[in-house]
């Protein structure tokens, strides 16, 4: 059995003996009962201290708890003691006199060495000796200097002399409270200190501590009134004997059960608002008193006003201070996220950027943002890729009212990060949501775009078959037939006057086949086969107007070619119907990935609205182009398209 | 004239034949697609040979090629290529160099203009479709501009690849018109003149081309 096992023996006996005690003088005509049933609450210490001791057996803690509860049994058991006339009765007294003070040594040592059983420093040896010394001299200096005047209370043999009496008190008690400062100094310094962990460990310890403390105040407060009277301390031992146990048995057995920084600043925050509240109240009470009478309602109606006003913004204000000592991860990450949704609205970040501002937010690298797919099941990543959730990983789920919207993958750890990892989850909910739905609009929008593309390179295949078909079949066919009307013509007598006949059938067929090339030209211009530069030249030479032309030898796509043609053909046919223009500039360069074709007049400005100009938008659009028409302050038109050439 | 015919479409090879013949040429050999076409015209040492651009085995520029081919081993060798439709990327630098024409199909049909444009070229001439040379003059308009519309005519039927004497039938106007005009063109052009027919269509399309590419 380990020395602990042993001092948490030695602790549980020397309850049960104080207890044994303490349940006598219950039974006693002589004892008051109502101590006995609050002693009782040791239990609980004790059950918790060989609860640590089992389940973490290496701590230090669980003894500490033992002989908390055991120091705070021990006096008021020989106080008992002395009280029923039983033997030794006035060595008990005067032992409890002396001691009462130590009731405080085993919360201060727990303030001390709590949680790993080891000081802050070496320095803090005096410290640690300075508990017990000065619960001793505080002991006998109240001793020495007090008079109980009672038959049951243990009054000093020898009393030192009055002028000395009060100083020496004083001396005591501040040594006292220097130590009480100090363990508290050192509380502050292992948290400053402390790995996140131990962090956590102490704050458990400090809401408790706070608690404590808030108790006795308010025990000070109902007891100075008179209202309770002396039950009213049990709300402290309450406090020390069951919620410092609990909340050390929690911060070392299940430190992250509960979000403690969050409790703890809310806590603080709640304590500072309700005292700076009370302050301004009864500030403003006797400022007001003070100016307009006693008993002014006024006064004290405009007070208990100003105060209502302010409560609300003033917990805000002090609950983000707080909150950034107090809770800082958790405050860091709120606003971090707050602020990234902010810059999502105003539209200078990107909702997809979610994923690296979790990671940073949550300090995991490592995370992973899957989110259901929109347009089916399973789970895709910010690009839309299906992917699967791996094993080892931690699902946090996201969820709306109505459906999944997906997972955060963290990296096992501890409740906290977890936690974390689904606070900052539902904080970044709607960039979340927003880049699931863009996964889905760009991913529609993205077939919509190939399905159209698809099209128009189908239609211009066919268009070309369809040019070919003309060219060599039936325009082919005409002039074949045409040839032999001409051979039949030759074996004609030249004054024949059915050669005027042939000459007239033959003429008709040529007109046909003109008719035929003009056609298959409306459908796929065969002079695109010499390249664009020369289709335009020739398109330029049918053209009334002079015709400019700075046109580079490209190569691109022939679903680009046909489209650039088509557009400097139907804003050329636009210019010649409307515009009243002198010339027209022709413009095709090549920048990047992008065809530039331009087709720009010295017209009358203003833009048709012909139904020529929409046809021309959508056989843009649908190579994925874009069409603009910009009329110039002066008159004169430019219609521009860029299309992408890549492909 | 001895004639070779590469032409895929049987209907209009043998319309072809049977005019030129009617016309009293003599068809040597005639071929429904590019494969063996330069050892034919090789070996048969045709007058003029009649090829279609577009043939079997591609269907694309077979014919084109085969021509280029035959003008590498064969420079002399007068050709006229026939096409459905304009192209001007392979016709204008070969017919510039001589020997060479470029004609659309549908030209046969008037069967003079079509014989005069064979015989040039068997003579060492050259014959641009009309079609084609409006297509170059076209993008070249604004530099043209100094010239009247009487010259502009002048410098169209010059790069269709027409004698002096013939622009001057056309036109119905003398050999001196003629020449004076085109007098005019070469000064105000900027090109060195040349007596000789062949040259002169030679130094106007080599202009027209390197127009039609700016």
């Amino acid at each position: 059995m380990s020395p602990r096992f042993g001092s948490i023996w030695l602790a549980t006996a020397v309850c049960a003996a104080a207890g044994l005690v303490l349940a006598l003088s219950a039974l006693h005509p002589a004892g008051d009962g109502w101590p006995t049933t609050v002693y009782l609450l040791a239990l609980v210490p004790l059950a918790l201290a060989w609860l640590l001791a089992v389940r973490a057996p290496a701590s230090p803690v669980g003894a500490a708890v033992a002989w908390l509860a055991a120091s705070l049994l021990v006096i008021p058991a020989l106080n008992a003691w002395g009280q029923m006339s039983w033997s030794a009765a006035g060595f008990a007294n005067a032992l409890s006199a002396v001691g009462w003070p130590w009731q405080l040594t085993g919360f201060l040592a727990l303030l001390l060495v709590f949680p790993d059983g080891l000081l802050a420093g070496r320095r803090w040896m005096v410290i640690a000796v300075g508990v017990p010394v000065s619960a001793l001299v505080v002991g006998v200096a109240m001793t020495v200097t007090m008079d109980y005047g009672e038959p049951h209370a243990f009054t000093a043999p020898v009393l030192v002399p009055e002028p000395i009496a009060m100083p020496l008190m004083i001396g005591a008690l501040t040594f006292l409270l220097a130590v009480v400062v100090a363990c508290s100094i050192s509380i502050v310094l292992r948290y400053r200190r402390g790995n996140e962990r131990t962090k956590q460990q102490l704050r458990w310890l400090i809401l408790a501590t706070g608690a404590v403390v808030a108790l006795m105040v308010a025990s000070w407060i109902v007891n100075s009134f008179g209202l309770i009277g002396e039950a009213a301390y049990g709300a402290f031992l309450l406090g020390i004997l069951v919620l410092v146990p609990a909340a050390v048995a929690i911060a070392v057995l299940r430190y992250d059960l509960f979000e403690i920084d969050r409790i703890l600043s809310d806590s603080v925050a709640w304590v500072l608002t309700t005292l700076i509240a009370a302050a301004l109240l009864a500030g403003g009470v006797v400022l007001t008193g003070y100016l307009a009478g006693r008993d002014s309602v006024i006064g004290l109606t405009g007070s208990v006003f100003l105060v209502a006003v302010l409560v609300l913004p003033l917990y805000r204000r002090i609950h983000g201070a707080v909150g950034k000592v107090l809770d800082r991860d958790r405050t860091v990450l709120v606003a971090q996220i707050e602020r990234f949704v902010m810059r999502v609205r105003d539209g200078s970040a990107e909702p997809e950027e979610v994923e690296q501002v979790l990671r940073s937010a949550v300090r995991d690298p490592q995370l992973t943002l899957l989110l259901a797919d929109p347009a089916g099941t399973g789970l895709v990543d910010l690009t839309g890729t299906g992917q699967v959730a791996g094993g080892d990983w931690v699902r946090v789920p996201l969820r709306t009212a109505s459906a999944d919207i997906g997972v955060i993958l963290v990296r096992p750890g501890s409740m906290r990060r977890l936690r974390r990892a689904k606070l900052a989850a539902s904080a970044a909910r709607l960039p979340i949501e927003v880049s699931r739905l863009r996964i889905g609009l760009r991913r529609a929008l993205t077939e919509v775009d190939e399905s159209r593309r698809r099209l128009v390179s189908a239609t211009i295949d066919e268009r070309r078959r369809l040019e070919r078909d003309l060219h060599d079949g039936a325009q082919q066919q005409l002039v074949a037939i045409g040839m032999q009307l001409r051979a039949a013509q030759y074996r004609l007598r030249p004054d024949d006057p059915v050669s005027g006949d042939l000459d007239l059938a033959v003429e008709r067929l040529e007109a046909t086949v003109a008719e035929l090339r003009r056609l298959a030209h409306g459908v796929r211009p065969a002079s695109l086969d010499d390249g664009l530069p020369a289709a335009l030249a020739r398109l330029g030479a049918k053209c009334p107007l002079p015709v400019d032309f700075v046109v580079e030898e490209t190569t691109s796509s022939e679903v680009v070619t046909v489209t650039a043609y088509f557009v400097v053909a139907e804003a050329m046919a636009n210019v010649l119907k409307h515009a009243r223009a002198s010339r027209i500039g022709i413009t095709v360069e090549r920048q990047g990935d992008r065809l530039h074709v331009a087709v720009i007049d010295d017209g009358i400005g203003g833009v048709p609205a012909d139904a020529g100009l929409t046809a021309l938008r959508d056989r843009v659009g649908s190579v994925g182009g874009r069409l603009t028409v910009i009329c110039g302050p002066t008159g004169g038109t430019t219609v521009e398209a860029v299309l992408p050439c890549a492909s | 004239m001895r004639v070779l015919i590469a032409e895929d479409s049987a209907l209009f090879r043998e319309g072809l034949a049977g005019l030129l013949t009617a016309a009293g040429h003599e068809v040597v050999a005639s071929l429904a697609g590019a494969d063996g076409l330069v050892d034919a015209v090789i070996e048969h040492e045709p007058s003029v040979a009649v090829i279609d651009v577009r043939m079997p085995p591609t269907m694309t520029d077979d014919g084109a090629d085969a021509a280029r081919e035959i003008r590498r081993r064969r420079p002399e060798q007068p050709i006229v290529l026939l096409s459905q439709h304009l192209e001007t990327r392979h016709s204008v630098q070969l017919v510039s160099t001589g020997a060479f024409g470029y004609l659309l199909k549908d030209r046969v049909l008037r069967v003079e203009d079509f014989l005069d444009a064979l015989e040039r070229v068997a003579s060492g001439g050259s014959a641009l479709d009309p079609a084609v040379v409006s297509a170059l003059l076209a993008p070249r308009r604004s530099e043209l501009e100094p010239l009247s519309p009487r010259e502009l005519e002048v410098l169209g039927l010059v790069a269709e690849g027409h004698s002096n004497a013939a622009i001057a039938g056309k036109l119905f106007v003398t050999d001196r018109t003629v020449e004076s005009h085109l007098r005019s063109i070469f000064q105000k052009l900027a090109l060195d003149e040349s007596a000789a027919t062949h040259r002169r269509v030679h130094a106007v399309l080599t202009y027209l081309r390197a127009s039609g590419n700016a």
